[in-house]
C-alpha cells in the first residue's frame, strides 16, 4: 500500500521532471522577452525528433544526443527569434504569442508529413535499462536518470540566474525592464542568448523523454496547456515558482491517476483556479512584477 | 548644460505637458516645482527618453536627446531616481550597485560609495526591497552615482520620510553638487527645496511659469506656497 503510494509519487515526480524543464524555460523567457512562447511544445518535440534522428541518420549514442539535441533546438529558436519574434516585441503581447502559436502549428504539420501521426520508436540506452533497487522499492533505472537530469538542469539554471552577471541582468530586466535600461544596462544583447537557452530547456526535456514517450509530431501540444498553467500558478515568470509547481503538479496528477481517475487531468485547472483566487500573481509572484 | 525648449508629451489623447522649458548649468542644483499633477514626472521621464510621444527640444551639452533610448541616455550619464525609488525585489543591495555600467570616469567606486552611505555596506546582502524607505532612497541615488551619472534626476526624494531622514538626504544633494554634478530634482517640499537649490523652476499645468534664483523663493515663500497650494 505504502510502497505503491511511493511509487506513485515517484512516477508524478518525474513527470513533474518534464513539467519543471519546460515551464522553467518558458519563465524565464517570458520574464526577459515578456514573450508567450506558445511553440515551446513543438520544440520540446523537436528536440525528442532530434534525439531520434541523430541516432538513426549518424549513429549517435543517446549520451551525445542530450548535447547536441538541445544546442540545434536552441540554434533553431534563435533563428526565429531573430528573424520574426524580435520583430514583434515592441507590440501587444498578444502578437507573438499569435506568431508562436501559428510556428508551432507550422513546426508540428511539417513534421507530421514527413514522419506520419504514428511516431518512431526510440530505446534508452542500455546502460539505463532495468530498474535500481532502493530499499523494498525498485525503480526504473531510465527514470531515476530523468529525474536526475532534471533536478540538476533547474539547479544549473537557478545558478546561473543566482550567481553570475548575466543572471543579475536577467533578473532585474525581468523585474523592471523599462528602468534596467535606464540605468545603462544593455537588455537587448541578452535576449537572443536567453531565448536560446530556455528553448535549449525545451529540447533537452524533448531528448529525454525520446526513450520513455512515443515520439510523435504531437508530443509537445499534449504537453504546452499543462505547462502554461504551471507557469501561471508559479507566478509569470518566477523561475521557483515555475520548478516548484511543475513538480507538485506532476505529483498531483499521478496520485489522481490512481485515486480520483476521472479528474487527474483536471488536477493542474483546478489548482489553478484555487490558487489564482487566492493569489492572483501566483504563487512566487510578486504583484508589481508586471 | 540641459536644455529643455517647448516641451509638449501626451498620455494617448490627452497633452500632460503644453511648455517646459528650462535650463540646468552644469554644476548646479535645480528644482522643478509645482503641485500633484503639474507634470514633473512626465517632464522627467521625457528627459530619461521613458516616454515617447513628445515634441520638443531636449539637450544635453548640445546633444539631442529627443530621438534616444533610455539606456543610450543613462550612458550620455544621466542618472534618474524615480519617484517609486525603483528597487528590485530579486536584487541585494549590493547587486544594486553593481548592476548599472560605469558609464564615464564619474563612476564612483564602491569604496566611495560605501564611505558616504556607511549604511549600505552594512545592509550589503539585504534584499533591497527588505530596506527601509529612507535606505531605498540612498540605495537609488547611490546606484546612479556608482553608474556614474553627472545628471541626476532626483523624483521627490524626500517624500514620506522622516525630518532627520530629509536633512539626511540634503546633505548627499550637497555631497553631490560638491561633485560639480548636476542635478534637477522635483520637490513638493518647498523649504527643503530652498536649502539645497540654486534655481527654481515654477510647473503648473504643464508648463513652467516661473525661473526664480534661491534668493527670490525665500523672499517670496509666503506668496510661493500659497501659490502651490501646499
Ligand atoms: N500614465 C498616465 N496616463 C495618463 N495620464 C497620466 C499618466 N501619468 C500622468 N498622467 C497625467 O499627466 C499629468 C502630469 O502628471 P505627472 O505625474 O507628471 O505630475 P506630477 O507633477 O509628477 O504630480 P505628482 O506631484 O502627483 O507626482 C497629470 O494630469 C496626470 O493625470
Ligand atoms: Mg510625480
Amino acid at each position: 500500500m505504502i510502497e505503491n503510494l511511493l511509487l506513485q509519487v515517484f512516477n508524478g515526480l518525474v513527470n513533474g521532471a518534464f513539467y519543471a524543464l519546460l515551464s522553467l524555460g518558458l519563465a524565464v523567457i517570458f520574464g526577459m522577452l515578456r514573450v508567450i512562447n506558445f511553440m515551446h511544445g513543438a520544440l520540446y518535440m523537436l528536440g525528442a525528433f532530434g534525439a531520434y534522428l541523430l541516432t538513426a541518420w549518424w549513429g549517435l549514442p543517446f549520451w551525445w544526443t542530450l548535447l547536441a539535441a538541445p544546442i540545434l533546438v536552441a540554434a533553431i529558436g534563435l533563428v526565429f527569434e531573430r528573424l520574426l519574434l524580435r520583430r514583434l516585441y515592441d507590440a501587444d503581447l498578444l502578437y507573438n504569442l499569435l506568431l508562436t502559436f501559428g510556428l508551432a502549428l507550422a513546426i508540428q504539420d511539417a513534421m507530421r508529413i514527413r514522419f506520419g501521426m504514428q511516431g518512431v520508436p526510440y530505446g534508452a540506452p542500455a546502460a539505463l535499462q532495468g530498474a535500481v533497487e532502493i530499499g523494498p522499492l525498485l525503480f526504473p533505472a531510465y527514470r531515476l536518470f530523468v529525474l536526475a537530469v532534471s533536478v540538476l538542469a533547474c539547479l544549473g539554471t537557478w545558478w546561473l540566474i543566482d550567481r553570475t552577471r548575466a543572471g543579475l541582468i536577467i533578473r532585474a530586466a525581468t523585474e523592471r525592464p523599462m528602468l534596467t535600461r535606464a540605468l545603462g544596462v544593455d537588455v537587448d544583447r541578452w535576449i537572443p542568448a536567453v531565448f536560446a537557452f530556455g528553448v535549449a530547456l525545451a529540447g533537452l526535456a524533448g531528448v529525454l523523454a525520446a526513450p520513455m514517450r512515443n515520439v510523435s509530431p504531437v508530443m509537445g501540444a499534449d504537453l504546452i496547456i499543462t505547462t502554461f498553467a504551471i507557469v501561471v500558478i508559479g507566478g509569470m515568470g518566477s523561475i521557483l515558482g515555475s520548478v516548484v509547481t511543475g513538480f507538485i503538479v506532476g505529483v498531483l496528477e499521478a496520485l489522481g491517476a490512481v485515486y480520483y481517475p476521472s479528474a487527474a487531468n483536471l488536477v493542474v485547472f483546478i489548482l489553478m483556479a484555487a490558487i489564482l483566487l487566492v493569489r492572483p500573481a501566483g504563487l512566487f509572484g510578486s504583484a508589481d512584477a508586471g | 548644460m540641459l536644455e529643455v525648449e517647448h516641451l509638449e508629451a501626451w498620455y494617448g489623447e490627452g497633452q500632460a505637458l503644453h511648455d517646459v522649458s528650462l535650463r540646468v548649468r552644469t554644476g548646479e542644483v535645480a528644482t522643478l516645482v509645482g503641485r500633484n499633477g503639474a507634470g514633473k514626472t512626465t517632464t522627467l521621464r521625457c528627459i530619461m527618453g521613458m516616454h515617447r510621444n513628445i515634441r520638443g527640444r531636449i539637450a544635453l551639452d548640445g546633444v539631442d536627446l529627443t530621438r534616444l533610448s533610455p539606456q543610450r541616455i543613462a550612458r550620455l550619464g544621466v542618472g534618474y531616481v524615480q519617484d517609486d525609488r525603483g528597487i528590485y525585489g530579486s536584487l541585494s543591495v549590493l547587486e544594486h550597485l553593481l548592476l548599472p555600467p560605469a558609464v564615464s570616469e564619474h563612476a564612483w567606486t564602491l569604496e566611495k560609495i560605501f564611505e558616504v552611505f556607511p549604511i549600505l555596506r552594512e545592509r550589503a546582502r539585504y534584499p533591497g526591497t527588505r530596506l527601509s524607505g529612507g535606505e531605498q532612497q540612498m540605495l537609488a541615488i547611490a546606484r546612479v552615482l556608482r553608474m556614474g551619472a553627472r545628471l541626476l534626476l532626483l523624483d521627490e526624494p524626500t517624500e514620506g520620510l522622516a525630518p532627520t531622514l530629509i536633512h539626511r538626504i540634503g546633505e548627499i544633494i550637497q555631497d553631490i553638487k560638491a561633485h560639480r554634478l548636476t542635478v534637477l530634482l522635483v520637490e513638493q517640499n518647498l523649504r527643503f527645496a530652498t536649502t539645497v537649490a540654486d534655481r527654481h523652476h515654477l510647473i503648473a499645468d504643464g508648463r513652467t511659469v516661473e525661473d526664480l534664483a534661491n534668493e527670490e523663493v525665500v523672499r517670496r515663500e509666503h506668496q510661493l506656497l500659497e501659490y502651490l497650494g501646499v
